[in-house]
């Protein structure tokens, strides 16, 4: 489990550049779920998740991760390291070895694993991320956009952490490369069950496909947090905060504005039609 | 880690419209020349003295923040404390004190005491004078004043713009770059790299992770930004206009001729006055 | 404005025989109105990229011929002329910025072309209004957001006084606002303006604001019309790998449930009042 208490940060005190990043942030996420994380550029996003495995030191407030105090200064930060996998923007930037078995294994190398460990690591992130054997001893750089940041993806697996993060893992992919990659989170959530995954988006319509719970951050505060449902429901104070709803969403609002019996919950497609088809083939046409 | 970047502050420009930040580039740089050779040519306390004031003075009329100044000299702190060291301990002449170490005895002597506040004040000048070079002249200013500089040697066939061009280009890609260090070490820490111990062999290692990186960002950047100068019909060589002539003004005529009194003076002090 | 015949082009065609080396475009024939706004959609590696770097002499046909405003781009005395009457902004907002500040980076190309200071004064203010970017004139671009450094961008080739924008996935790397915000940019352009835009791109919800869209798949045209025409082929477009808008997936969805909606809508609105018909104006 994640706990975060009276988290705040502070860019560069004391200095006219001051800014506060984080303020008073107070959350608990719990083993083995997949979580949002949402909100627009300077919401705080990217820094909190930077102290999940403490890149960042917060100015104040404590973090705990599988009630380890991550905050306290003698953690032992590669030990903590190793338990929180941080996927960046962009990974596939971070790329560098000759080939993507090389490169995959860097973390599990780094955290002195054997040959063998190493081998089964390599080849079980590579598969959890769909990429197929025979791009292991290729060059990352011949992969296409899509497969590279899958396998920059693995490269963090491979480290087995208990909690993933990642930040904007659909940042500039075309749609087909971003249904990938959002297939892949949910391949790791279903395939390890007590992992907790946490992923940064700043698309709503993502979100509502993949995952169970959101945490919307806006103006360093958490603004709202919950199930999906739940936090869609608060559509009107989203676009409030300056985040894109999606159509079917406000559609769904319209809707039942206009006397339409609807559920509150609608938020993908399929679910929207079932439902709409529903009122419109059982209620018939009035 | 490379957070060192946010404190260097040579090549950072803090626009103003202070007297410092009207002159001709060109001018200015011929004053930070010869602030250096003056700098150089000193070395007893009267000339350091007023070469203090001088440069409090310069400071003052730039109406940047000391603070801002100090900030820039920190990180380069312990190559002070370094040579200061180094010519306290290793200069030959009147020992004031001493420790033996081992059959060798470690000696401070007048001379190196000497010695070493004197490269103390070199060095602190020295970046305090190019600083404000820098903090008061916008890059492209300052490429241009050195393009102009320069332009006489075109006769002998130096591409006095394209170094320009090539000059403005780095000031623009160096905080771009120094993001992007910051981002990859980021990165290659969480996958559990350690930049920060071992022996030299072991850290000149550890910076593969994030070298081949950035070397192959640096490629791609340099590969788009050729073709977008190229979509905006630059063409290496030919001849550009330019939207900000910079002319000679009074401000620049009245600028030499007190700078040119003032390092008279510094160099009359130094040769006449025995201190 | 812009035409292209049996344009084929195939990288490396130098050291390969042009007829074998695989081709990135093939056979493309397109012409691009005067004042349009003209979206080109396809996934990565579709070759739409490609074709825009035909349209301002970047890239020349391997086989066939590209015209801007009837100059062949082939011919060398014409590129600065296509250059500077067919503008092009890139995706990476770092990359083709030259200049540490704002307004130099505007100045660059009335630089490169020759043009008297004061002109290039002008141009610069005009175009710093024009992507409302006036406050930013003396910042930094690396203080900018990215939405912000790529209005700068945009303001930076409408210095050239071009005709024609080429936009190469102008916002695949900003968030949200910054989408939106370099969106209405370019529409206010073309409306106010008059100027003809090329806009290519990977989200569909971009290309349902154009007045065309042309699908491109596989170095081939694979769609081409009002987005309304483009969008209801939700099947085709799904096969490709690329996105439509919500409302008009449910109209397709509604329609296989046995629903009697008419498919192409694009907007809340649209589907809205859709709806309404169909179901006879529910409720009240």
């Amino acid at each position: 489990m994640i706990k975060v208490e009276n988290l705040s940060y502070t860019y560069q005190p004391g200095t006219p550049f001051e800014h506060h990043a984080l303020f008073d942030v107070n959350l608990e996420i719990a083993d083995g779920t997949l979580t949002a994380l949402i909100g627009h550029t300077g919401s705080g996003k990217s820094t909190l998740i930077q102290h999940f495995n403490a890149l960042m030191k917060p100015t104040e407030g404590r973090i705990f991760v599988s009630g380890i105090d991550i905050t306290a200064p003698k953690t032992d930060l590669k030990l903590l390291r190793r338990k929180v996998g941080l996927v960046f923007q962009y990974p596939e930037h971070q790329l560098f070895e000759e080939t993507v078995y090389k490169d995959i294994a860097f973390g599990p190398k780094n955290m002195g694993l054997s040959e063998n460990e190493i081998d089964e690591r390599v080849k079980r992130s590579a598969y959890l991320v769909g990429l197929k054997e025979k791009y292991l001893d290729r060059s990352p750089f011949d992969l296409s956009g899509g497969q590279k940041r899958r396998a920059a993806i693995a490269g963090v697996i491979a480290m087995n952490p208990e909690v993933l993060i990642l930040d904007e893992p659909t940042a500039g992919l075309d749609p087909k490369g971003r249904d990938s990659i959002l297939a892949v989170i949910k391949r790791l959530h279903e395939e390890n069950k007590d992992m907790i995954i946490i992923f940064v988006s700043h698309s709503m319509e993502d979100v509502a496909k993949t995952a169970e719970n959101i945490i919307v951050m806006n103006e360093g505060k958490v603004e709202t947090k919950g199930t999906v449902a739940e936090v869609f429901s608060k559509t009107q104070r989203l676009q409030e905060i300056g985040l894109n709803v999606p159509q079917i969403t406000l559609l769904a609002d319209k809707l039942k504005k206009a006397g339409f019996k609807l559920p509150d919950d609608i938020y993908t497609v399929n679910y929207a039609a079932d439902a709409i088809a529903k009122t419109l083939g059982g209620g018939g046409n009035i | 880690m490379a957070e060192i970047f946010k404190d260097i502050i040579i090549g950072q420009y803090i626009p103003g419209k202070s007297p410092l930040h009207r002159l001709n580039p060109v001018v200015k740089i011929i004053f930070a020349v010869a602030y250096i050779a003056v700098l150089f040519l000193i070395d007893k306390p009267i000339p350091y003295f007023i070469f203090t004031l001088y440069t409090l003075t310069l400071v003052i009329i730039s109406g940047i923040n000391i603070k801002i100044i100090l900030k820039g000299i920190r990180p380069m702190l312990w190559i002070f404390i370094f040579t200061a060291v180094l010519n306290v301990f290793m200069t030959p002449g009147e020992t004031i004190w001493s420790v033996p170490v081992f059959s060798w005895s470690l000696k401070i002597t007048k001379e190196g005491v000497y010695a070493g506040a004197m490269i103390t004040v070199r060095l602190l000048y020295l970046i305090t004078g190019t600083s404000l070079l820098t903090l008061t002249t916008s890059p492209l200013q300052l490429t241009d004043g050195i393009e102009k500089l320069l332009s006489p040697l075109k006769k002998i066939k130096v591409p006095a713009s394209e170094i320009a061009m090539m000059m403005t280009i780095a000031i623009r890609f160096i905080p771009t770059l120094a993001e992007e260090t910051d981002k990859i070490m980021k990165a290659q820490t969480a996958r559990g790299a350690d930049f920060q111990s071992g022996n030299i062999i072991k850290r000149a290692k550890a910076m593969v992770p994030l070298l081949v990186p950035l070397f192959i960002s640096a490629f791609r950047r340099a590969d788009e930004l050729a073709t977008a100068m190229e979509a905006r019909c630059y063409v290496s060589g030919a001849k550009r206009t330019r939207m900000k002539e910079t002319r000679f003004t009074f401000l620049d005529i009245r600028a030499l001729i007190i700078f040119s009194v003032a390092c008279a003076a510094l160099i009359a002090a130094q040769h006449w006055i025995y201190l | 404005m812009i035409e292209t015949q049996n344009l084929s082009f195939a990288y490396h065609s130098d050291d390969e025989d042009a007829a074998t080396a695989e081709k990135v475009l093939k056979d493309i024939n397109l012409k691009i109105e005067k004042g349009s706004f003209t979206a080109i959609l396809g996934s990565n590696g579709s070759g739409k990229s490609t074709l825009a770097k035909h349209f301002n002499a970047i890239l020349l046909p391997t086989l066939g011929k590209v015209y801007v405003k009837g100059m062949d781009t082939a011919s060398a005395e014409n590129i600065f002329s296509i250059r500077s009457s067919a503008g092009m902004v890139f995706q990476n907002p770092d990359n083709q910025m030259v200049a540490a500040i704002v307004e130099d980076e505007v100045a660059f190309a009335p630089e490169n072309l020759g043009v008297e200071p004061e002109e290039i004064r002008r141009r610069v203010d005009e175009c710093l209004e024009a992507v409302n970017m006036t406050d930013y004139a003396s910042s930094t671009p690396s203080k900018l957001s990215g939405g912000q450094k790529q209005r700068v961008a945009i303001a930076a080739v409408l210095a050239m006084n071009p005709e024609i924008l080429i936009l190469d996935e102008p916002t695949a790397m900003l968030d949200p606002k910054g989408r939106s915000e370099v969106i209405k940019t370019i529409e206010k352009l073309n409306k106010e303006n008059g100027i003809t835009v090329v806009l290519i791109t990977h989200y569909m919800d971009e290309a349902a604001r154009a007045d065309r869209v042309i699908v491109i798949d596989d170095g081939l045209v694979s769609l081409d019309g009002t987005p309304h025409e483009v969008f209801c082929n939700v099947e085709k477009l799904k096969a490709i790998g690329l996105d439509v808008p919500q409302v008009t997936l449910l109209a397709y969805e509604l329609q296989k449930r046995g629903i009697e909606i008419n498919k192409s809508v694009l907007t809340v609105e649209e589907c809205f009042a859709e709806l309404l018909r169909v179901s006879g104006g529910m409720g009240k």
